[in-house]
Order: C-alpha cells, then sequence, then structure tokens
C-alpha cells in the first residue's frame, strides 16, 4: 500500500481547475484559449496521474495477485452519528479501468471544447466540475461519498444540455433531470436501507455486509438494479439518453455515453453485486431476461433510424445490454470481461459520437439518408469511423474483442439460450452498425458532399488518443485482466457465499 | 422555596433576560429618538445577541458547576440543558445573521428599525426560553410570543398594503393554531391531571381516545409555526409580501420554534415510544412534504418557491423526531443529532437564500422566475452565490444540507418508517426539480439586458450573504465538530 494523495489528485484537481477559472475573464479568444487550455491541462494531468501512476503501478503490484489496490486513502469523516463515515478513496482493478477510460475521455473533450464558441467558461467549468464527480464516483469507498460525487454530476449535465443542445434541448434536458434524479434517489434509498438494516454502523463500501438478507436484500438489489439500469440507460428506461444523445453537443454526448451512464454498471458491479449476492443470485434469470429484451429492442430500433445520433444512442441500448447478462451470468470469467467490456465500449461509442459531431459539422445534417461516399473527401475520418465500430462490434486487435470472448464463453454454460439470443442480437446491431458506416462512407459520393472536409490536426488531436488506448487494450488484455480480477476477486468471494 | 433558587433562575434566564433587556432598549430608544440611524440598533441587537451566546457559556458552566446535566427550576417546569443550550445559541446565529444583513431592509423603514431589532430580540429570547420549557402553559405562552412577534415584523411597514395583509392574515391563521394547540393541552391537562410535560406520557395510558384527541390537535397547531400543511399558507404569503429578509428571519425562526416544541412536547413529554404521536408525526412529515413539493413545482414565483422548499425542508425535520428512540439494531437512534445538525444547516441555507434574494429585490430584480433568466450574464457573482444557497436549501450536493438529508433519510428508516423515507426521497427530488430548473434558467437562458450591481446593497449584506452560502460548503468537510456538537447536546433530549 502507498499511502499517497493520488488519489485526491485525480479526482479534485478539475475542481480546483474549475474555482480558478470563476475568477478568469470570458471576454476575448485569447481568454478562451486560455480557459480552454486551463481545462486540457489540469484534465492532462488528470490523465497522467491516472494511467502512468495508478495504473501501471497497479499493474506491477497487483499482476501476481498481490494488492486488490495501490492506492488507497482512508481518513475518518464523521464518527459522531449511528453510523460512521470516512474519505475512504480507493482505486481496485475495477475502478481503475474505469478511471482509466474517464481521464481519455474528458482529456479528449478537452481538446474538443476548441469547437464550443459560446459560453466557454461556463463549458470548460461545468465541464471540470463533471469530471470531479465521476472521477470521485469510481475512487469513492464510501457510500455517502459515493452518493455525494454522482448526485454532483447531475447539473452539470443538466446544465449542459440546456445552454448547448439542439432544438429540442429542453425537453431533452427535462427528461434527463427527471430520469438522473429518480436513479439518483432510488440508488440513495438502497444504500440507506444498507447502512440502517446491515447493523454494521458505518458506510464503508468494501464491507462485507452480510447481515443483509431476505426482504431487505431483494428491496436493496432492485433499487440498485433499477436506478443503475435507468443511469445505465438499458430498455425499458433509455429514452432519456436516446434525447440526450440526439440533442447534446458531441462534446457533452461522448463522456455521457462513453462515462456518466457507465458509473450505472459500475455501480450494478460494485453495489448490486457487491452488497446483494444472494439477491443477485435470486433474481439472476429476471436480469438476464432484461439483457435479451434489451439487446433485441436496442438493435431493431437502431436499424429504424435515420438520425445518426439516435442510431448510436439505439445501438448502444443494445450494447449496453451484455452488461446485464453478465450482471446475471456472475461468474470471475464474465465480470473480469464486463469491465473490459464497458472499456471498450465507452471508448468506442465516445469516439462514435465526437465522430458524428465532427461529421454534423462539416455536412450540416444528420441524416443518414443524406450521406454516401465520403471515404473519398474525408478519408481519415472514414478511418477513424472504422475504428471505433470494430471496436464496437468487437473485431480482433482492437479492445472490444477480446471483452466480448470473456462475455459470452463466460455466460454460455449458465444461460446458453438467453446467450445465444444476445449475441444474435449483437450481431443485427453490428450489421446496423457496418451498414451505417458503408452508406455514410462508400458508394457514389454525393454532390453536395465533394467539399467536405476530412479531419483537421485538432479532430486528430482528440480522436488519436482514444484510438490508441483501443488498440493498447486490444493487443495487451493480458495487462488489465489480472490487475480487473483483482478488483473482482471480492465480488465473486461474495456472490460465492463467502 | 430554596435558597439557591434565584441565583438558579438568574443563571438558567441569564441569555434571555439579556436578549429582553436589549429589547427593551431599543424599543425605548426608538420611542425617543426615531430618527436615530438604524445602525444604532442594530449593533445594539448584535450586541445583545452575542452577549446571550455568552451568557449562554455561563450557564454551561454554572451546569458543569452544578449537577452536570442541568439546571432545573420551578419544579422541573423549566430545564436549562445542553439541548436548550444549542438552541440558544443557533438561535442567536440566525439572528445574527438577519441584523448583519438587514440593511437593504432597515434602510427604507429607519423609522421603524428599532422595532424591527426589538422584535428580532424578543422573538430570539422567546425561541430560547421555548427550548427549555418542560411545562404545557409556558410552552404555549412562549410559543404565543413567537407568532405574535413574528406577526409584528412581518407587519412592520404598515405603508406597504401587502404587507399589513400578509401580517393580517398570518395573525388569523395563528390563531387557529394558537386554538388548537389550547384545546389540545386543555384535553391533555384534563386526561394528566397536571401542566407537566414529562408526566403526560405515563397519564395518556389511562384515558387514550381523549389522550390521542389532545395529541392531533397539539401536532396540527405546532405544523403552523413548522410551516408546513396543512397550516403552511403563510409561508408562501410571507415570501411574497415581506421584504425577503424578514421572510427569511420569519421562516427560519418559525421553524425552529416548532421544530424545538414539536421535540419537546413528543420525546420530553410523550416519550419517543408513544404510537399515537410518532405515528402521527409520521404522517403529516409525508404530507407536508408531499404538499410542499406539489406546491414547488407550481410556483412561477422565485419567493415563493424558496418558500415552498423551506416549506419541505422543515416538513424534514420531523423525520429525525419519528427517530428519538430505538433504532433498527436497538440502539438509540440518533434522531435528536440529526435534528439539531439539519436544524443549523436548514437555518443557515434560508437565510443565505433569503439574503441573496433580498440583495437582487434590492437591484430592482421582479420576482418572477421569467426574471431570473441570464442571470449568469449580468451578475456571475449574485447567480453563483444564489445557486450556491439554493443548492444548500435543497441539498444538492457538496452542500451541507446532503449531509443533513443523509442523516434525516437515515434516522427514519433507523427507526422503521421506511415509508416515510422513501417519500421524503421522492419528495426531495421532487423539490430539487424546480430550483435546478431556475438555476438553470439563470445560465442557460437569455433575459434582460438591463445592467445589474449588486452595489445596491449595502457591502455588509453582501458579506454576509456570500458567507453563508460558501459555509454551506465548508460545513461539508467540517461535518464532523457540528456533529461532535449536536451529538453533546442531544443527550438530554431523551
Amino acid at each position: 500500500m502507498i499511502p499517497s494523495i493520488l488519489l485526491t489528485c485525480i479526482v479534485f484537481l478539475s475542481a480546483i481547475a474549475c474555482v480558478v477559472i470563476i475568477v478568469l475573464p470570458d471576454r476575448s479568444a485569447e481568454d478562451h484559449t486560455r480557459l480552454r487550455t486551463l481545462g486540457l491541462f489540469a484534465s492532462g494531468i488528470q490523465l497522467l496521474l491516472a494511467v502512468v501512476f495508478a495504473l501501471l503501478v497497479q499493474i506491477g503490484l497487483g499482476a501476481g495477485g498481490g494488492v486488490s489496490s495501490a492506492s488507497e486513502e482512508n481518513h475518518s469523516w464523521f464518527t459522531a452519528f449511528s453510523f460512521t463515515s470516512a474519505y475512504h478513496l480507493t482505486a481496485d482493478g475495477i475502478s481503475l479501468v474505469l478511471l482509466v477510460l474517464s481521464t481519455v475521455l474528458f482529456f479528449c473533450v478537452f481538446f474538443h471544447s476548441w469547437r464550443v464558441h459560446e459560453r466557454v467558461k461556463l463549458y470548460i467549468g461545468l465541464m471540470l466540475l463533471l469530471e470531479t464527480a465521476v472521477d470521485g464516483v469510481l475512487c469513492s469507498s464510501d457510500y455517502v461519498l459515493y452518493l455525494m460525487f454522482w448526485g454532483l454530476s447531475i447539473v452539470p449535465i443538466y446544465v449542459m444540455l440546456r445552454v448547448w443542445g439542439g432544438p429540442e434541448r429542453a425537453r431533452a434536458a427535462a427528461r434527463y433531470l427527471v430520469f438522473a434524479l429518480t436513479s439518483y434517489g432510488l440508488l440513495t434509498l438502497a444504500v440507506l436501507l444498507v447502512i440502517v438494516r446491515a447493523g454494521q454502523h458505518t458506510s464503508d463500501l468494501t464491507t462485507n455486509f452480510q447481515a443483509l438478507a431476505g426482504p431487505v436484500a431483494s428491496a436493496g438489489f432492485w433499487l440498485t438494479l433499477t436506478a443503475c439500469g435507468i443511469a445505465l440507460g438499458v430498455f425499458p428506461f433509455h429514452r432519456w439518453l436516446i434525447d440526450a444523445q440526439s440533442e447534446a453537443p458531441a462534446g457533452v454526448g461522448a463522456v455521457l455515453i462513453g462515462v456518466v451512464s457507465k458509473l450505472g454498471a459500475y455501480t450494478l458491479i460494485r453495489v448490486g453485486l457487491g452488497q446483494f449476492p444472494a439477491a443477485a443470485h435470486q433474481y439472476q434469470l429476471l436480469v438476464v431476461g432484461f439483457a435479451v429484451v434489451g439487446a433485441i429492442w436496442g438493435g431493431l430500433a437502431a436499424l429504424a433510424q435515420d438520425d445518426l445520433r439516435r442510431f448510436l444512442g439505439y445501438s448502444n441500448v443494445a450494447q449496453v445490454s451484455l452488461i446485464l447478462l453478465a450482471a446475471g451470468t456472475q461468474t470471475s470469467v464474465t465480470l473480469v470481461g464486463v469491465v473490459l467490456f464497458i472499456l471498450a465500449q465507452g471508448l468506442s461509442s465516445g469516439m462514435l459520437v465526437l465522430l458524428g459531431g465532427v461529421l454534423e459539422e462539416r455536412v450540416r445534417s444528420r441524416s443518414i439518408r443524406a450521406l454516401g461516399g465520403l471515404v473519398t473527401a474525408a478519408p481519415r475520418l472514414a478511418a477513424l469511423w472504422w475504428v471505433a465500430v470494430f471496436t464496437a462490434i468487437g473485431i480482433p486487435v482492437f479492445a472490444g474483442f477480446s471483452a466480448e470472448v470473456m462475455l459470452f464463453s463466460g455466460s454460455f454454460p449458465i444461460h446458453r439460450i438467453a446467450t445465444v439470443l444476445v449475441m444474435a442480437s449483437l450481431v443485427v446491431t453490428a450489421a446496423g452498425l457496418v451498414w451505417v458506416g458503408q452508406r455514410v462512407f462508400f458508394g457514389p459520393l454525393r454532390e453536395t458532399l465533394q467539399r467536405t472536409r476530412d479531419v483537421g490536426t485538432l479532430e486528430l488531436a482528440y480522436l488519436l488518443p482514444i484510438v490508441g488506448a483501443i488498440v493498447l487494450a486490444g493487443v495487451r488484455p493480458g495487462a488489465l485482466t489480472p490487475v480487473i480480477t483483482n478488483g473482482v476477486i471480492q465480488i465473486t468471494t461474495r456472490l460465492a457465499g463467502g | 422555596m430554596s435558597s439557591t433558587f434565584a441565583p438558579a433562575l438568574g443563571a438558567a434566564l441569564l441569555p434571555e433576560i439579556l436578549l429582553l433587556a436589549l429589547a427593551v432598549v431599543c424599543a425605548v430608544l426608538g420611542s425617543i429618538r426615531p430618527h436615530e440611524r438604524p445602525d444604532l440598533y442594530r449593533w445594539i441587537a448584535v450586541m445583545g445577541l452575542l452577549g446571550a451566546v455568552t451568557a449562554t457559556a455561563y450557564t454551561l458552566h454554572a451546569t458543569q458547576r452544578g449537577n452536570g446535566v442541568a439546571i432545573v427550576v420551578w419544579g422541573g417546569g423549566l430545564v436549562v440543558d445542553r439541548f436548550s443550550m444549542y438552541i440558544t445559541v443557533a438561535a442567536c446565529a440566525f439572528a445574527l445573521i438577519t441584523c448583519l444583513s438587514a440593511d437593504t431592509y432597515t434602510r427604507r423603514i429607519p423609522t421603524r428599525s428599532a422595532a424591527f431589532f426589538a422584535l428580532v430580540l424578543l422573538i430570539t429570547a422567546a425561541i430560547s426560553a421555548l427550548a427549555a420549557e418542560r411545562e404545557m402553559a409556558t410552552m404555549f405562552l412562549t410559543l404565543e410570543v413567537v407568532i405574535v412577534g413574528t406577526t409584528a415584523i412581518q407587519a412592520l411597514v404598515k405603508t406597504e398594503e401587502e404587507a399589513a395583509e400578509a401580517g393580517w392574515k398570518y395573525l388569523v391563521e395563528g390563531a387557529v393554531a394558537s386554538a388548537l394547540l389550547l384545546y389540545g393541552l386543555a384535553i391533555l391537562y384534563g386526561v394528566s391531571g397536571s401542566t407537566s410535560l414529562v408526566a403526560l406520557g405515563l397519564a395518556l395510558n389511562h384515558a387514550p381516545a381523549a389522550g390521542a384527541l389532545g395529541i392531533t390537535l397539539v401536532l396540527l397547531g405546532l405544523t403552523f409555526p413548522l410551516g408546513i400543511a396543512p397550516l403552511r399558507a403563510w409561508v408562501g404569503r410571507a415570501t411574497e409580501a415581506t421584504p425577503a429578509t424578514v421572510a427569511g428571519f420569519v421562516i427560519t425562526m418559525g421553524v425552529t420554534a416548532g421544530a424545538v416544541a414539536w421535540l419537546r412536547f413528543g420525546v420530553s413529554g410523550l416519550g419517543p415510544s408513544l404510537e399515537p404521536w410518532v405515528g402521527l408525526t409520521a404522517v403529516l412529515a409525508a404530507i407536508g412534504l408531499l404538499h410542499a413539493a406539489m406546491t414547488a413545482v407550481q410556483e412561477e414565483r422565485v419567493g415563493r418557491l424558496i418558500g415552498a422548499v423551506a416549506s419541505g425542508e422543515a416538513a424534514l425535520l420531523l423525520l429525525a423526531l419519528l427517530a428519538a428512540g430505538l433504532g433498527a439494531t436497538n440502539k438509540q437512534a440518533d434522531g435528536a443529532i440529526a435534528l439539531l445538525f439539519s436544524l443549523t444547516v436548514f437555518g443557515v441555507a434560508v437565510l443565505a437564500t433569503f439574503t441573496m434574494l433580498a440583495i437582487l429585490q434590492a437591484a430592482r430584480l421582479p420576482g418572477d422566475l421569467s426574471d431570473f433568466r441570464g442571470l449568469g450574464r449580468r451578475s456571475p457573482v449574485a447567480a453563483a452565490l444564489l445557486s450556491l444557497a439554493l443548492a444548500g436549501l435543497i441539498g444538492a450536493p457538496p452542500v451541507a444540507g446532503f449531509l443533513a438529508r443523509t442523516l434525516l433519510f437515515e434516522s427514519a428508516i433507523d427507526a422503521g418508517y421506511g415509508w416515510v423515507a422513501a417519500v421524503a426521497v421522492a419528495a426531495s427530488l421532487l423539490l430539487a426539480v424546480p430550483v435546478v430548473r431556475l438555476i438553470a434558467s439563470m445560465y442557460a437562458d437569455r433575459g434582460h439586458d438591463a445592467p445589474f450591481t449588486m452595489q445596491a446593497s449595502p457591502l455588509m449584506t453582501r458579506v454576509v450573504g456570500g458567507a453563508c452560502a460558501i459555509a454551506a460548503v465548508l460545513a461539508t468537510v467540517l461535518v464532523q465538530p457540528l456533529l461532535l456538537l449536536a451529538q453533546g447536546s442531544a443527550g438530554p433530549v431523551h
């Protein structure tokens, strides 16, 4: 164990930058550049800390299965109540991988902020606040802290949707707010149920609340599952995500679909399975059932879309059903696979949304029908698009492949029919992604699109780090799997009744 | 009568005596020299409040020299323990914030500022005394002083028809509440044969039906000062018809008085496990929360919206009262700690919000929700501080209100009232919706482009408003000392 303030720095550096930004001017173009640079700088340091100091140290120390978390900070917060709470931050195999996903995506989105020209100070400030909230959720090992960071993420997204969204932004933002608050409320109830009924008088997330059983455990599990389902945007709670994706600016859409919604998946694993193992086991068939329905619904609905953003949203609904499948399978292999999958899917979906934004900015249309043959006018854009698509559908060398192999091989022996159904649905989704790619980039180049600019230096600056992460995770999944395995051991042990 | 009675009474009531004395000084000076600068009365009031806090420290010292628990006088009718001292200090702090930020208001009524500050001191003294009451008659009297005092303070500016009307309606509603209280207490006196609150719990076993009726009437009466349904109409009117400074003070002190009286009547009097009052408290909390939430989402005026949210907050405090007995694990539940911590956080948040509103009123910003559109562009500092204050009020993370809510929800679940906690969570989130929309509208929407300045308010008001808003964030970090203070003060409640 390394006593440090590493995680505090990762979580709060962007908050400090946000406070600094408040006093900076926001009048001229130079001011805007200064604001963006500060955001990028803070986010870059967080990325550096997360990857170099946290992840590499963890890989070094944890490869042999030695420690579950190389970085931990634990200080008492309050004790003068019926339960104690601590400022407890950890980054184990699960949260560390997602922390890397978060810092990579936020770093790229700060690069993308050079495309934002209105209310730059507010945009950068809210994005920095959001990064603190997301990283805080991932690092929190105390329920009160966890809820605090989760709640902190709601307002920035709502305001960003309201300010920089599309023509229907008010409706999308309102819907987001209602769903987000509902999810937060359900999670709050689940957490309080755990704290009170387990009788351990602590809100520490790493505690094994074995006293939870029967109806209390069932209620806690269902509250958590529903909260996470809403946050993740799985069927039937997907409408907010589709609307938000449709209306959000590309940067906000990317972090929303790539990271923020994935907090639901993280919570499902950490709290849903980790704290209510018996209930999770009892209701696993229902969870798998949701996964099957969601995969079919998302896949078919995606095929019916002409709006590129909505298409990506529905594809996401189909893909995240795999997370439910893993939650219903509950083996070590599927849990390691699902963490890898969240990483791959977060990167690919975030990248697709950013590319969708680039495309929309250039051709002034989101209609798939209106596009075609763009590979000749914008070859780099096409190449990047296909990298993201290949990752999303699980082609070897890219991050999604090993994740899906582990997920399907882990779930097939336990839920054969459901696994086949989900696989079949994902084949439909994959076909949809390839078909849309083919319609947008191949075929004859439309006359109106002949002057389409290819991606420039700025776009490459924020897209290439994602490609790098995708390829690294694709060719070296073996470096991550021992770390993730260390993280999921505690959960699988509890699921096995230990 | 013991020879130690007089010194004991003096030590017990020293803060109240000091506050009343300076209230009289303000009133007399005001009648002799009506054109004196308002600053003079403000500083007299500030000195009185600081003196009361110091006197409380002396009372604590006297307690420690005595039996170490409390100063008991009038045969147990007045018990000055750490709980009552905490309330005294909290009430003085709320009044202090009001006095320091009242410039925007007192500038408009220079001839009546002496009366304003005298009433502030009187109400503070009454709440301080209320916290120590263990006797029905004196509890009713002190509550009446609070109600009459808050009525007078609302109607102080008689040139404003709306304020006078609000004061009049408040008086009528207050009379209804007083009648309910009085009938309830009379029935309970008839059942128990004593005006002592402590004797109530045991005596009620002899006549459960009459006792239940008495309890119901008393609790319904207490919903008035607390500002929750069914007697919460005054909250909206106060926010609309009176200046923001006054509205903030009246609501904060009303809620403090209501919560303290509820706790003394229920927990200290009837006992934490007596089903009728606990069950009724749960029902009233749920109704109060839902009513406040439904009202808030329909409001078009910012003041009324904040009033509705404050009303919801007041109903939330009742969750702590449910958990005054044994908890889920047969351990003493910490409802009283949650109550004291939440009351403090609530008071600061309400006063911060209304101080910011007073600053905006002084800058001639109308009170419709639509008038706040684009405030973030016109005055980023005002918008940021108002947002922070509102975040504190709705308990949004990372402001201390979030922790207060967590403790209150936990208390309700611990007491076995999971359904009330579920209603409270839902209502809290519903209350948050219009406030979040207001905050977003300040930044997202385009509004008037007319110049806007906070300079219309005195520096002191701006500093106090900002400090309160920031204190709400700092309290999250410094929660442990505050909880320790609450823990030390909550013990004597049971």
